[in-house]
């Protein structure tokens, strides 16, 4: 018989948080312990397109007692507002524990209606030790540009074993998009978004069509061949232990498609380092390191484009976000997304047609 | 009315941020605080300068909708392709025209420029259909122009409800 106990959670907010005691019961099952004591819950609070929440417990066995550490990942009420749906971050992270990419081990997709009563379904994943905080990174001192350099290479190095994988042996033709060649790549990007912004119909944007035409009409290259591509990365969405990458998370925008795309969505990781007057590092130096890791050649010319492109994305969260307000969501965030990540993704699709000579927004934490 | 909606706002965002935040301890809670900030500076821009925005911007798309079907209904080629497009460009125009005996509240405003906009995104389609022919033509050329420097002038309109509020973390 499981029993269960609770303690150090946050107080149950009302209609949809998870509470400690239904966690404990559901792990006590999982886990077929004795007892199961939930010591920790906490939302993360940064978290925008889906719920993060952390959870510790302690559990008994027979004779045996243990602590683990989880990541429990679900949708917003109203879904969530990438376009990947959360059964596909999970395959996406089980696919990706069976090659060599730093990921924290997937566990549990809970999706039956017996083991949720009345709340969403949600899958969980083993905590990686670690912190995606690097102390320093963004002190200006130059004596943090070897700490700068270190990341940022680690971080390449990363991406290349990400851009590596036999994507076909792990079966990600069953779960993502395949562009019928690496041309094609950013032209199947345009059409998923776009049919998601048509979906919503929200509001007319006559400023994204104009754009898509100038982004189907100025494709890059596409590079050598498809490789899987991770999304958003860098600087607060990978787990670092010692100054190595432990654990790449956030994989909700992964795709099939061109290398450059993973460049032009690095947080912070490619800022550039000058010292008297050379460039030690930066995109080109990063370009350079990754074609000597891979034999890869990505032109800079390539990044630029898909982070004009990322504008796009842009616009279609706030449209999601915008959809979940009309249908009655109440969550302020969603209200952010709609109002002032709308007009960051406008201002990024105004630069690429040559509307507006303004700096396109910074890939980060907004 | 004293006090106006700004110093309503700020006020509150005062309060919030000098009894409310200190006390709260959850960091998801904390991190709403910032977000509830943020809103509430643009809801105030919204409430003091919205309306006179979208007057503006509303006279404005409506004479760039002119100019462009004026231009094209000019070339007897492209108003042959376009016909059809643009009798209902034309229309949806007319359609829009608010009345001026009633009152132009911002619902009202709003609701002019989600039609004029949804005309003008038509009508960019339609001369995105026809691109191929006519793309070395003077008088399509000018009518695509016309349009993008009405996209820049919207933008930069819009960004007056959005740059002066959402600033430090949002989140």
């Amino acid at each position: 018989m499981t029993s269960v106990a609770a303690a150090i959670v946050t107080a149950k907010a009302p209609g949809d948080d998870l509470d400690a005691g239904f966690v404990a019961g559901w792990l006590g099952k999982r886990l077929a312990c004795d007892t199961v004591r939930v010591t920790e819950l906490v939302k993360f609070p940064r978290g925008v397109s889906r719920e993060t929440w952390f959870l510790s417990c302690e559990w008994t066995r027979g004779k045996y007692t243990g602590t683990d550490r989880f990541i429990l990942r679900r949708d917003l009420p109203g879904g969530s507002i990438c376009l990947g749906e959360l059964r596909a971050e999970y395959e996406i992270y089980r696919r990706l524990g069976q090659s060599h990419v730093p990921v924290a081990e997937t566990l549990w997709y809970e999706d039956d209606p017996r083991e949720l009563g009345d709340h969403r379904e949600f899958f969980v994943r083993r905590h990686v030790e670690g912190d995606w905080n690097i102390p320093n990174l963004f002190d200006p001192d130059p004596r943090y540009n070897p700490l700068r350099i270190d990341i940022g290479r680690e971080h390449v190095r990363k991406l290349a074993l990400v851009h590596g994988c036999d994507w076909r042996a792990l079966r990600f033709d069953e779960i993502l998009e395949v562009p019928p060649s690496p041309a094609d790549s950013a032209r199947c990007r345009i059409e998923a978004v776009t049919r998601e912004i048509d979906r919503l119909a929200v509001e007319p944007l006559p400023l994204v069509t104009e754009a898509v035409e100038w982004f189907l009409a100025h494709q890059p290259s596409g590079g050598e061949r498809i490789c899987l591509i991770k999304g958003t990365n860098g600087f607060g969405e990978e787990v670092f232990r010692n100054g190595e990458i432990v654990a790449l998370s956030d994989w909700e925008l992964c795709c099939l498609g061109d290398p450059a795309m993973d460049f032009a969505l690095v947080q912070s990781f490619l800022d550039d380092v000058i010292e008297d007057g050379k460039q030690l590092w930066g995109l080109q130096p990063a370009l350079d390191y990754y074609q000597t890791l891979t034999g890869q050649v990505i032109a800079p010319q390539a990044v630029d484009y898909y982070r004009h492109l990322y504008g796009l994305y842009r616009v279609q969260y706030s449209q999601t976000a915008a959809h979940q307000l009309e249908n009655g969501d109440k969550l302020c965030r969603l209200a952010w997304l709609s109002a002032e990540v709308l007009q960051l993704g406008q201002r990024a699709l105004a630069s690429a047609i040559g509307c507006t000579n303004t700096e396109i927004p910074r890939m980060g934490q907004r | 009315m004293k006090p106006d909606t700004s110093r309503i706002i700020d006020s509150i965002i005062w309060s919030l941020d000098n009894y409310v935040v200190p006390e709260t301890r959850s960091p998801f809670s904390a991190s709403i605080m910032v977000t509830v900030q943020n809103l509430l500076r643009h809801v105030g821009l919204r409430a003091c300068v919205e309306p006179e925005l979208r007057w503006e911007d509303n006279a404005d798309l409506e004479s760039v909708l002119e100019r462009v079907l004026q231009r094209l209904e000019n070339h007897p080629q492209l108003a042959a392709t376009l016909r059809g497009g643009l009798a209902e460009t034309r229309k949806a125009v007319q359609d829009s025209r608010p009345d001026p005996a009633v009152f132009p509240s911002i619902d009202r405003l709003t609701a002019r420029a989600l039609a004029l906009r949804a005309t003008l995104d038509s009508l960019l389609k339609a001369l995105i259909t026809v691109r191929d022919s006519y793309r070395d033509e003077q008088t399509y050329l000018e009518c695509r122009q016309e349009i993008r420097n009405y996209l820049a002038r919207q933008l930069v309109r819009e960004d007056q409800l959005i740059t002066p509020a959402f600033t430090g973390n949002r989140r």
